[in-house]
């Protein structure tokens, strides 16, 4: 028995089932069109699937997990009509001397299926699972073919719904700094932990040194540059009205010349406001003022049990 | 929101302040542990300026002056000609009294450059200062560590600035007084974190304070 992640997203698996029984348990079927004889999934196979409900290509918020299930039988058959699209393939094929492909459909029947409850969208499980190794803003990526087969580490977790959050904390803080940042932090904990196997080191120890290098590192220059900002304000005499105040290094000064002018010569302007820059910070003390609060994990109803299993599972890969 | 998602949001809008909006450069630069210097450490001092400009305009009539159309301060030590920098005069009859500079290169004794960080300057009429315009140097040191202290490396280079613009007397000379912030008056090292040392006789022999937990909402201690 394996386990799969199958895409139901329009032109991968069409997905149908009563829309009206979804909250119990229910039956459906997957339509798979393609020129394979056959699909990898069988009979007692468990799977889970995504739907990405947006128009554009893996916006990765959009990407919902719809349901878990097992499969019933799947019935393949050859498709007695081609598409315009296979049609013209298959000319190509001819042209190039190939043989014309044939199509055929297969009906994966599935029961037992039941919606996912508490963590619905896969960016949620993005710093859990193990198929997810890289491109973590477009997680979306490891799951683009119509059925990917998942590690039965993987599908338990979503199976159960359970979120590694020491992981998840970590990966969405670090990867939201400047790739410069990110080096130098990572020479930082290497330095510290004399390390230089990364995954040896656990979250729990290197969570508070990220914590604090994004503490007084980014957030506290959004402090200053606010401060900065207040008693420019107050003392807009000594500025003689103008209170537009940037950074720039010598190299990157150039006339200050018209914003039309500027466009016409295309110059890329280095030169920083701090206004700007002090309404991007006011954007991020809004969601939340106490930076140590926001990423203790007390409140995340975490369990001991699922933290251990996620270390043991993330570390045997080291 | 569950937490899970205000975390998310918090990465996402972080990430867009930690870069400078029109450069793309990272707002901050950190070094390692071992090194505590950080190398862009112009925000720091840009809060220094605007504190030390804040108290000495209870006291006098502060102007801009070689601005342009933006008020653009340098990331790293520059020439005064190409920054602004700030005229203090005397408040009502406009009678100019000294100057205030960002980093700028300034020439020593010996012919070398040293650029505090920041500058007291008497009046001129170039802008290429050397050590008999200046008159007392602050320089701004910050830590990310609050438990960190100024290292002797930073001590001594402060030293060899004073010694090398010749403004040893600061504290007696200078030709100004802050307001709330008198004990500032002399060559200063302003830090967020603390002094290299805590011995005033120490300072003295150097001709520098050390002005420590120079930070929002803590009261600040003076050593020298």
């Amino acid at each position: 028995m394996s386990t799969y992640m199958i895409n139901a997203t329009a032109g991968h698996a069409e997905i149908d089932y009563p829309l009206a029984q979804t909250k119990d348990k229910y039956n459906g079927v997957f339509t798979i069109r393609n020129s394979k004889t056959r699909v990898s999934v069988s009979y007692n196979d468990e799977f889970t699937s995504i739907i990405d409900n947006s128009e554009s290509d893996y916006y990765c918020e959009k990407i919902e997990l719809l349901n878990k299930g097992y499969i019933k039988s799947v019935k393949t058959e050859e498709a007695k009509e081609l598409t315009d699209g296979e049609k013209k393939d298959n000319e190509k094929r001819i042209k190039k001397k190939l043989k014309p492909l044939k199509y055929y459909i297969h009906k994966v029947h599935f029961e037992e299926a039941v919606p996912f409850k508490t963590h619905r969208f896969l960016d949620d499980y993005t710093y859990s699972l193990l198929k997810i190794y890289k491109r973590y803003v477009r997680p979306g990526r490891h799951f683009g073919r119509v059925i990917t087969e998942l590690p039965s580490v993987d599908f338990d977790t979503l199976k159960e719904e359970r979120i590694y959050v020491d992981r998840t904390l970590f990966g969405r803080l670090i990867n939201s700094m400047p790739y410069q940042n990110r080096l130098q932090f990572l020479l930082f904990i290497i330095e510290e932990f004399n390390e230089a196997d990364l995954r040896k080191i656990p979250f729990s120890q290197a969570f508070p040194l990220l914590k604090d290098f994004v503490g007084t590192g980014i957030v506290e220059m959004g402090k200053y540059l606010i401060k900065a900002e207040e008693l420019i304000n107050d003392n807009k005499a000594i500025f003689k009205n103008n209170t537009n105040v940037g950074f720039a290094y010598e190299a990157d000064l150039k006339p200050i010349v018209s914003n039309k002018k500027r466009e016409k010569k295309k110059e890329p302007f280095k030169i920083d406001i701090i206004s700007e820059q002090v309404e991007l910070f006011k954007n991020v003390f809004e969601i939340d003022n106490d930076f140590n609060e926001l990423f203790s994990s007390n409140e995340l109803n975490y369990k001991k049990a699922d933290r251990e299993l996620f270390d043991k599972t993330f570390n045997k890969r080291a | 929101m569950t937490k899970l998602d205000r975390i998310k949001k918090y990465a996402e809008t972080l990430g867009k302040a930690s870069k400078w909006a029109n450069s793309g450069d990272q707002i901050t630069s950190i070094e390692s542990i071992q090194n505590e210097e950080s190398k862009s450490e112009y925000i720091y001092e840009f809060y220094c300026l605007m504190r030390i400009l804040d108290d000495l305009a209870n006291k006098y009539d502060i102007e801009i002056t070689n601005n342009t159309a933006i008020n653009v301060f340098p990331k790293a030590p520059a020439s005064k000609k190409n920054y602004p920098y700030f005229l203090v005069k005397e408040k009502g009859t406009g009678k100019l009294l000294f100057e205030v500079c960002t980093g700028v290169d300034i020439k020593g004794l010996a012919d070398e450059t040293s650029a505090p960080d920041i500058s007291f300057q008497l009046p001129q009429d170039h802008l290429l200062p050397t050590h008999q315009e200046v008159f007392m140097i602050f320089d701004a040191k910050f830590k990310h560590k609050l438990t960190a202290k100024v290292s002797d490396l930073e001590f001594y280079k402060v030293a060899g600035m004073v010694k090398n613009l010749a403004c040893e007397d600061a504290d007696k000379n200078a030709i100004m007084d802050f307001f709330s912030l008198a004990k500032l008056k002399g060559n200063c090292i302003l830090t967020n974190a603390n002094s290299y040392k805590s011995n005033h006789s120490h300072h003295n022999l150097f001709n520098i304070k050390e002005v420590e937990k120079f930070d929002e909402g803590v009261d600040f201690n003076v050593i020298g």
